[in-house]
């Protein structure tokens, strides 16, 4: 079956490149070719530039030629912000950025993004959220322990799991709701709404993002967490006592690349964006940030969601999403 | 018309010359205030009426006040804020204060050590310190509350409350108040103290009828700038009060900046807000100036030589000394030695004896091999300087231009220096942005460390000016008058009688905003480009990536970095002090 899906893929893999043999001057060659006389390319994303390297090596290597200049987007809204200003101020902006769905939508909106014949590029139809929006990565929302304080078979295995009154005070939550708002596609907003009232009744500790919430997890604070998977990595890669389960349902936030109308280098951008869609930029990624893509096959994130039911309300209803989002951080924050 | 123009006497044309000549500097000055403040107030103005809050953004609109400000939940935010803001404000200044008279005007041993002991807390990024409060007195796990559990059974401290949150901002900006209230009470006249106890008066009394209202326009100036960085910063409040679900309007604005659900700041909202800030700002300017007025009744440096009176403090000297011993503790050792834990450790985890084991330098051995590091720290040092070089002139310069010339249009001067304290940086971070990408290839600016200077310059300008004026304040205009009666040019007064005496003051400055450039993170990432990373960027990517204890280890150097200056300071000081003794 494995082998099967590997050969299917092939086609795909020879229009993007991909495979390591030469390619006949495919629509990919022809990007690669204009993108390399264009200058670097510009990617705003919100890891650590210093954590990107790997995958700007990986990059420049497939397409020798080809520069790429990551700038650390400083998170929240700022991305949006920032090309929206460049933009209005006639100055360099980024020709390529990541980020989650209300970045997007604004974007979008003010009409900044451009649309993209993605399907001519080779890139899988799987990954092609809108014209002007590949799905590249996810962040996935899971149950985090101090592994001192928990032992493995009491974690909490289910979001439900936490309203046991042994883990009252010894919560913590992001204040942003993004996990709630995506679980809501499964439970429906009625039933997540009165599990977040359920939930507050626990008295958990509110944090302003996932990775200082981890940190004091290490250091006993609190027992148990409910943030980003990836957050768990860096504390995780040092040894520190911490563990997460993955629940089921899973909430997610898938993060998109688009191509800026305003982009300097609108091949490299492509170029990029159609890279990161592929099983070795998507590994890349991966790799380089923790979050991985859960439609390209072989990352770590597919593995873990192997059989789990897939919880996000997609970008195409974020009217939806922010009416949502805005309700449950003022619950959360009540 | 030409009738009227006919009657009037005409201005030979050397006067005329002569009189735009002396006018110069103060329109000058003019010019480089209204680029400075005017163009970020506009952008917050217009910001606050367009629908998007992007001030290129079409149309004009009241939805962002009426969002701001038309629901319970703010005036509920303003209650708390006011709450926050007054008390930690009375912390503050009450402790600056107490330990402004102990080390300038007692003869406490160890005072010239204290002085930079005070002061290093400073250096502390506040995410730090709230940090750092968080391990040693958290309900759960904080030492504090784990050594006193034997004894009291309930944890004693708690820093997710109103109380801590009051206290711990207290404590952090100390060291701002007392350099604000320092040089004021060192250069008080003893005459006064003298006079008013030669006429029986008791010290109670003294202090009251012959100190404080010299003291009114500093502490005016304290409570003023206090007041408003209690209302505007976010770090303690947002770490601390967060968790526990308090909330004041800094919380709000930072939520409104970087969580609003349409994926793009609503800074129309936060600009609304911020025009709150600017009435509150120009209510309490108005009182800072009736103060002065009535203060310059009190100038205390005079024609006459003096030595500030010293108070001994007899069988009092080494309590005293032991309670400055207890605040340097709770102020900066306690702290510090958890940031020295945290650094070492590599990753965030309670002091303990288990925890030993895990001690290691690899934060910093990481550091140091660091280029990028170093890179930030070059930076870092450059903008520091640069930027507290040129608030400190700017702000010395029209703080002598309203307080010793009689120019038309001074009072204007005097407001708009004010102004940017009530400006919340990431607002002047949306104009620069602006401007600068307007101005493009003629001021190629962004992207680059100077465009985070040209913030800082419009940050800090109103401390700079502030603490200048409240110096100038004090000197007693019949010095520099008895240089121009001896023939001495302006210029040579300025140069010769003015700089001399206000040269510490201005050291002082340039210190406070040394360290505040040094340590400033919200203007440098909304500035940040792809080669202008500065030390506090640095710190702030190893922490929203999840490395606390490289946070940690870049804090302290920070710290250390910081201590030097101060140190640097004091021994200046003291050399400029003595060679204008001389």
């Amino acid at each position: 079956m494995m082998r099967r899906r590997s050969l299917l893929a092939l086609p795909a893999l020879a229009l993007l490149g991909l495979t390591g043999r030469p390619a006949s001057a495919s629509p990919i060659d022809e990007l690669a070719k204009k993108a390399a006389a264009a200058g670097p390319i510009l990617w705003y994303e919100s890891s650590p530039t210093e954590e990107m390297q790997p995958l700007i090596k990986a990059f420049e290597q497939r397409y020798p030629g080809v520069k790429l200049q990551h700038v650390r987007d400083t998170g929240g809204n700022a991305m949006a912000a920032r090309v929206i200003q460049e933009t209005q101020g006639g100055g360099r902006t980024a020709d390529v950025g990541s980020n989650g769905p209300p970045i997007l939508s604004q974007l979008a909106r003010r009409g900044l993004l451009a649309d993209v014949e993605w399907a001519g590029l080779g890139v899988d139809k799987k990954v092609i959220a809108t014209p002007y929006a590949l799905a590249t990565a996810a962040t996935a929302y899971v149950i985090i322990y101090n592994t001192q304080a928990v032992k493995q078979a009491d974690a909490p295995g289910t979001f439900e799991a936490l309203l046991d009154p042994r883990w009252k005070s010894r919560i913590g939550l992001w204040n942003r709701s993004e996990a709630q708002t995506s679980i809501a596609a499964v439970w429906g907003e009625a039933k997540t709404s009165e599990f977040i009232g359920k939930l507050k009744g626990q008295q958990p500790m509110l944090f302003a993002s996932s990775f200082p919430m981890v940190q004091s997890l290490a250091s006993g604070e609190i027992d148990i967490a409910w943030g980003a998977q990836h957050a768990v990595r860096p504390t995780l890669r040092k040894g520190g006592p911490v563990q997460f389960v993955v629940p089921d349902p899973l909430p997610v936030t898938t993060i998109y690349t688009f191509v800026t109308k305003a982009a300097r280098n609108p091949e490299g951008a492509q170029l990029f964006a159609a890279w990161l869609t592929s099983p070795e930029g998507a590994k890349a990624y991966e790799s380089a940030t923790g979050r991985g893509n859960l439609l390209v096959d072989g990352t770590d994130y597919g593995t873990m969601a192997k059989g789990k039911t897939i919880a996000e309300i997609p970008l195409t209803r974020n009217d939806e999403y922010s009416r949502i989002y805005e309700a449950y951080n003022a619950l959360l924050a009540k | 018309m030409s009738s009227t123009a006919g009657s009037m006497p005409v201005e030979p044309t050397g006067a005329r010359l002569a009189r735009l000549t002396r006018h110069l500097p103060v329109v000058l000055l003019g010019l480089v205030l209204t680029y400075l403040v005017i163009v970020p107030l506009a952008s917050l103005l217009v910001s606050s009426f367009r629908p998007s809050g992007f001030p290129l953004d079409e149309g004009w609109s009241l939805t962002n006040y009426a969002a701001g400000y038309g629901n319970a939940a703010f005036y509920e935010l303003l209650w708390n804020t006011m709450l926050f803001a007054v008390g930690a404000m009375s912390v503050a200044l009450s402790l600056a204060i107490l330990l402004a008279w102990t080390l300038e005007r007692t003869d406490v041993p160890g005072a010239r050590v204290f002085r930079i002991l005070v002061l290093i807390p400073i250096a502390m990024p506040s995410v730090l310190l709230a940090l750092s409060w968080a391990m040693l007195a958290n309900p759960r796990n904080g030492i504090i509350n784990v050594l006193l559990r034997p004894l009291i059974g309930e944890p004693l401290l708690n820093p997710y409350s109103m109380t801590g949150m009051i206290l711990i901002q207290g404590l952090a900006l100390v060291p701002t108040s007392l350099l604000i209230i320092s040089p004021t009470l060192r250069n008080l006249d003893p005459s006064l103290e003298e006079a008013a106890r030669t006429s029986g008066a008791g010290f109670l009394r003294t202090v009251r009828r012959a100190i404080l209202p010299t003291l009114v326009p500093t502490l005016a100036t304290a409570t003023i700038i206090v007041l408003i960085a209690c209302f505007v910063l976010f770090d303690i409040a947002g770490a601390l009060g967060m968790p526990a679900r308090i909330y004041v309007l800094a919380t709000r604005v930072y939520y409104l900046i970087n969580n609003s659900p349409t994926g793009a700041p609503l800074y129309g909202e936060v600009s609304a807000l911020a025009v709150m800030f600017l009435a509150m700002l120009m209510l309490m300017g108005w009182a800072y100036r009736r103060a002065s007025r009535e203060s310059r009744r009190f100038v205390s440096i005079t024609g006459k030589a003096f030595r500030p009176r010293v108070y001994k403090l007899g069988t009092w000297r080494w309590p005293v000394w032991a309670l400055l011993v207890l605040f340097v503790m709770v102020s900066l050792v306690l702290p510090l030695l958890v940031l020295i834990w945290m650094s070492l450790m590599p990753f965030q985890t309670a002091p303990s004896l288990q925890s030993l084991q895990l001690l290691t330098l690899s934060n910093h051995a990481e550091l140091l091999r660091s280029v990028a590091f170093g890179k930030a720290a070059l930076n870092s040092v450059v903008v520091a300087v640069v930027a507290a070089s040129m608030t400190t002139l700017i702000g010395g310069l029209v703080a002598w231009t309203v307080v010793r010339t009689r120019v038309p249009g001074r009072g204007l001067l005097d407001m708009l220096a004010f102004m940017p304290l009530a400006i919340p940086g990431v607002m002047i971070g949306v104009a620069l942005i602006y401007v600068y990408l307007a101005l493009g290839r003629l001021v190629p600016i962004y992207g680059t460390i100077w465009i985070i200077i040209a913030g800082y310059l419009t940050q800090y300008l109103p401390y700079g000016t502030r603490l200048s004026s409240n110096v100038m304040l004090q000197i007693h205009p019949e010095l520099e008058e008895a240089g121009r009666a001896s023939g001495a040019t302006a210029r040579r007064v300025l140069l010769r009688i003015t700089l001399p005496l206000v040269l510490p003051a201005l050291l002082g400055v340039w210190v406070w905003v040394a360290s505040h450039a040094l340590r400033e993170l919200s203007t440098a990432l909304m500035l940040q480009g792809q080669d202008n990373a500065v030390i506090t960027t640095f710190l702030w990517d190893a922490w929203a990536g999840g490395d606390g204890t490289r946070s940690a280890a870049i804090g302290l150097w920070l710290v250390f970095g910081t201590a030097f200056l101060l140190l640097l300071w004091q021994v200046v000081d003291r050399l400029t002090s003595r060679i204008s003794n001389r």
